[in-house]
């Protein structure tokens, strides 16, 4: 792959990776809504799952031919070569989703911080009353809304931290893949000779 | 000025221009509000958010593209840096733009929801007092809200100044996770069918 090529092919990973969150989280809020039915609801959460998937699949998974379309042809690196610019520019970029998906996700992370100081209360209601403590009574669309953010906001600190196993399998689906990977030799990696 | 420079000169223009374009909007908002509920308080937030907007405006535009050249130079670090023959030198400089651009938005993000705060505050305060009857006193923010800006508030500054340690700690995870490549590609060497 050329280097604009591996440029275009982590810019398209992390915006399907934007997309998922971007479209995952936004649908949520029709799925709770208590105005329509059930049967709309299904069948949008439906059509949207279908969507996400296929912008995923072709902008995270299978997007080597994209990337090859998009910014045309150019001069094969070598494998050594390689691997930096997908790695560099694969960090790059999901450091830069991750930073921009923390505004969103701090109010999750300032409340995840509160819990030692709930957790206290919590068990002497749960003793004194025999009963489930009132925090915890919340409603089926409020768990789900919890789960949703809890998982955004540890989306958003793996981003931050560089996604450092996504990147090792995108090097390595990358470099094992056989349309990519023209060059066979195995080549002395050292940071000095790129 | 060499390649890096002019790259880092054209990015933060770009950034200039990013966030210029999202403040706009916020001075819209702003005499939106004022437009709802006319009162001596929410005028005097509209006069104070909008300097305020202008003041952030007129910084930005004033140090990313009037003096962009010069804040390009601090970034990419010294004046007469030679060509950068080696591909990992454009590294660092990268992350310190991308550490740039997400303290502008982390800074905007809170001055955002600061002024869309006090705009409420102002409105419903209003709102009580032609009501007559004493309904619960409004609040600027929740403490939860006000932990949350201090520390979208602290880390956008931290960005906004290069984030030094995190740039140097994000460098170096790609450095170490380029020289694991050797170790993830003699497997692959090892049996030339997978290839």
């Amino acid at each position: 792959m050329a280097k604009m090529q591996i440029i275009t092919k982590a810019v398209l990973t992390v915006l399907g990776i934007y997309a998922l969150v971007t479209l995952l989280f936004c649908q949520r809020w029709f799925f709770l809504s208590s105005q329509q039915s059930v049967l709309p609801k299904i069948l949008f959460f439906a059509a949207f799952a279908v969507l996400t998937a296929f912008i995923v699949f072709f902008t995270v998974f299978s997007n080597d031919s994209l990337a090859r379309k998009i910014a045309g042809p150019g001069d094969e690196l070598n494998p050594a070569a390689k691997a930096l610019w997908l790695t560099a520019s694969l960090r790059l970029g999901l450091v830069f989703a991750g930073l921009m998906l923390l505004p969103d996700s701090i109010p999750t992370i300032v409340k995840i911080l509160k819990i030692p100081f709930l957790i206290r209360p919590a068990v002497s209601e749960m003793f004194l009353f025999k009963s489930l403590p009132t925090v915890l009574e919340l409603p089926p669309e409020a768990w789900f809304r919890i789960i949703c953010d809890f998982f955004k906001a540890m989306l958003t600190v793996y981003l931050i931290c560089g996604a450092p196993v996504f990147i090792r399998w995108q090097l390595r689906h990358c470099l094992r893949n056989p349309s990519n990977a023209e060059q066979t030799e195995t080549p002395n990696f050292s940071t000095t000779n790129l | 000025m060499n390649k890096m420079h002019s790259l880092a000169k054209v990015m933060l223009a770009g950034i200039g221009i990013f966030f210029a374009i999202r403040i706009t909007p916020m001075t819209i908002q702003t005499l939106a509000f004022t437009v709802m509920k006319p009162s001596l308080e929410s005028i005097m937030t509209c006069v104070f958010s909008l300097l305020f907007f202008v003041l952030c405006l007129a910084v930005l535009l004033y140090l990313f593209l009037y003096r962009g050249k010069d804040l390009a130079k601090k970034i990419v670090g010294t004046d007469d840096l030679p060509e950068p023959k080696s591909q990992i030198q454009w590294l660092p400089v990268a992350f310190r733009l991308l550490s740039v651009t997400a303290g502008l938005f982390c800074l905007n993000w809170t001055a955002s929801h600061i002024i869309f705060n006090l705009n409420r505050f102002f409105i419903y305060k209003g709102m009580h007092k032609g009501a007559g009857i004493f309904i619960k006193t409004p609040i600027i923010a929740t403490l939860e809200q006000l932990l949350g800006w201090l520390i979208m508030l602290t880390i956008g500054i931290y960005l906004l100044c290069g984030a030094p340690h995190f740039v140097r700690w994000q460098v170096k995870k790609t450095l170490h996770q380029c020289k694991n490549y050797d170790h993830l590609n003699r497997p692959a060497a090892a049996k030339p069918e997978n290839l």
